[in-house]
């Protein structure tokens, strides 16, 4: 992948552009030179050197020592001409401003140093041939080197910027492959444990605990997957909003049915701990109380702007006296703990129980959008 | 030979019960050991299995072919994935009766199968006994839903519902009835159960789930349709 492309399309421009300025400077002191003729072929062939090279370096496998090298003997031997050629010691050479082509080009190439090294040659040269000149004029070979190699200093930091932009999209690349291979690698494995738990059960008792093994297994990859897809919701959504759809997500399992919408069910970090904690304190409840075959279902909703959370059981039920009495004792209940919690978030539980019939809870939450 | 000899029979039986439910089945799954389960059990059900696919493009073109009456997909199955399929399938042939059946239960695919007019919804790992109540109650063109579904499509009205009032126009209403049989599916309650709570019988629960599953679709039809002028509209302007 050629990542310095789009600079060597400008820098071929630039070549050219040079090129033409140079052609401009020639003709206006053509009266001045030595030899008219000379310098209007030489001039030329400026002109035509820099397209070649302009159009010879916009392919990479072009770039190399040799080229570059060819490039810089070229610009050489034309400035050294101008001692003939214009026969008296008055910058620019007959390359004049194309001389900083070929330093440029080394720069955007191999970084600063060897900019650096190209620039201080061609400038040194462009002194030689035209030595004697006024020492007004000596400053412009620091400013030609140092603007020459500096280009170097940008291109190295790109070049640094871009290989990595590169790594990291591969390494992302690389990720995505391996999370599309990890959905169907887990997509196969959910649905052989389906069929163990399918079949499991007509093979009599042994069969029976491997089709709640493999239900267990099954609930707990489904969660984890819809916790963890690369875009799915995630249960932290920023600093301040939970997604409440995925913590609740994580209460399911064999004996608990948890129902969301689609989408993410956004609330504030705190609320959305404390609202769960509460559906955390009434399933554990369900555990202890409701017998070993109960079954609990979860439903979180949203409607405007409350947040309701129901959670049922078909369990052994209770006595709703019982809770109460309990409390006048002195005993501080589940029932106490959650009401507490729901009364502190500024919302309301309602509980129902009868014996035989379970228990539900129905939780009603304020939440600002 | 066997599972031959006993459709037979149990096709002969529905006969002479003069039976009216749908009975050509189609099953797309990508897992060869299900599409074998799955025939096998409805066959012995009175079912004849007019077609199985294993992925995509195979269910659209079979489909296109034997013109089943019921279908019963998976969703995970390679391109174009289930939810697609039945897209596509429910707008070429709107009579066709759609059970959806997931391993995983993503839910937005869930979601669309059912906009675009499934039926219902089971997850892999019901028991056999459940499975197939669903495809007969399916082929009987009833609704199949579980909790989860039910707490999808209750979020999916009230989204739909916030938008239609943003837009200011009339958006899909539910009664508080449909709503209320909804929620009671949501919190696992069987129809027989639903109904003795609500006084009702069990055939008026199983309408009212029906009338949420049509007015969901017919809902999902109107936002495509708003959404394509709207579209137009704005290509039109420009």
């Amino acid at each position: 992948m050629d990542l310095l492309a789009p600079l060597f399309r400008v820098y071929a421009a630039l070549r050219v552009l040079l090129a033409v300025a140079t052609v401009g400077l020639n003709l206006t002191r053509l009266a001045t030179v030595a030899r008219p003729g000379w310098m209007v072929g030489l001039t030329v062939v400026v002109l035509v050197w820099a397209i070649v090279g302009a159009v010879v370096l916009l392919r990479p496998s072009h770039r190399r020592t040799s080229t570059f090298a060819v490039d810089l003997g070229m610009t050489v031997v034309l400035a050294l001409s101008s001692v003939w050629v214009i026969g008296y010691a008055a910058p620019p050479t007959v390359v004049a401003f194309s001389a900083a082509a070929t330093p440029v080009g080394v720069s955007l190439w191999r970084g600063w140093r060897w900019g650096l090294g190209a620039s201080l040659c061609v400038g040194l040269v462009g002194a030689i041939a035209t030595w004697g000149s006024a020492p007004s004029t000596w400053p412009r070979l620091l400013v030609f080197v140092g603007a020459c190699s500096s280009v170097g200093l940008v291109t190295s930091q790109l070049r640094q910027t871009l290989s990595e932009r590169e790594q990291m999209y591969a390494v992302a690349a690389a990720m995505g492959e391996r999370q599309r291979l990890a959905r169907v690698v887990h997509d196969g494995v959910l649905q052989v444990l389906a069929m163990v738990e399918r079949e499991g059960r007509s093979l009599g008792p042994r069969g029976t605990w491997l089709a709640h093994q493999a239900h267990q297994q099954e609930v707990a990859l489904r969660t984890l997957l819809q916790d963890t897809s690369i875009d799915g919701p995630h249960d932290i959504v920023d600093e301040t909003h939970a997604n409440l759809s995925v913590l609740l997500d994580r209460h399911a399992s064999v004996n608990v049915t948890v129902s969301t919408p689609a989408g993410a069910v956004l609330v504030e970090t705190q609320r959305a701990r404390e609202i769960d904690a509460a559906v955390s304190e009434a399933l554990t409840n369900v555990a202890r109380h409701a017998g070993p075959s109960a079954q609990a279902w979860v439903l979180l909703e949203r409607e405007g702007g409350d947040i309701l959370v129901s959670i049922r059981d078909n369990g052994v039920g209770a006595d709703p006296q019982a809770f109460d009495e309990a409390v006048s004792r002195g005993r501080m209940g589940t029932r106490q703990s959650i009401l507490g919690r729901l009364r502190d978030l500024g919302g309301s539980a309602t509980m129902h129980t009868a014996p035989g019939r379970g228990v539900e809870w129905e939780f009603r939450v304020p939440v600002e959008e | 030979m066997r599972a031959l000899s006993q459709r037979s029979v149990a096709e002969a039986e529905a006969e002479a019960a003069g039976e009216t439910r749908a009975r050509r089945v189609m099953l797309v799954d990508d897992h060869p050991m299900w599409l074998e389960a799955l025939s096998d059990e409805l066959e012995a059900d009175g079912f004849m299995i007019v077609a199985t696919a294993q992925t995509g493009r195979e269910a659209l073109t079979r489909a296109r072919a034997t013109k089943p009456e019921v279908m019963v997909v998976d969703l995970q199955i390679p391109e174009p994935d289930g939810a697609t399929c039945i897209e596509i399938l429910l707008k070429e042939f709107p009579a066709m009766l759609v059970l959806v059946l997931s391993a995983s239960g993503e839910r937005d695919d869930v979601l669309r199968a059912i906009k675009a007019g499934a039926k219902g919804y089971l997850l892999k790992s019901a028991p056999p006994e459940e499975l197939l109540e669903g495809v007969r109650r399916t082929a009987e063109g009833d609704a199949v839903f579980t909790p989860g579904l039910a707490g999808l499509v209750l979020g999916e009205f009230r989204r739909m519902v916030t938008r239609a009032e943003a837009h200011n126009d009339m958006g899909p209403a539910l009664t508080s009835r449909e709503i209320e049989v909804l929620r009671l599916v949501a919190k696992g309650l069987a129809y027989r159960e639903i109904a003795d709570r609500l006084v009702v019988s069990h055939r008026t629960v199983q309408n009212h789930v029906q009338n949420v599953l049509r007015k969901l679709q017919l809902h999902n039809r109107v936002e495509l349709a708003l959404y394509a002028i709207e579209q137009g509209y704005h290509e039109a302007e420009e």
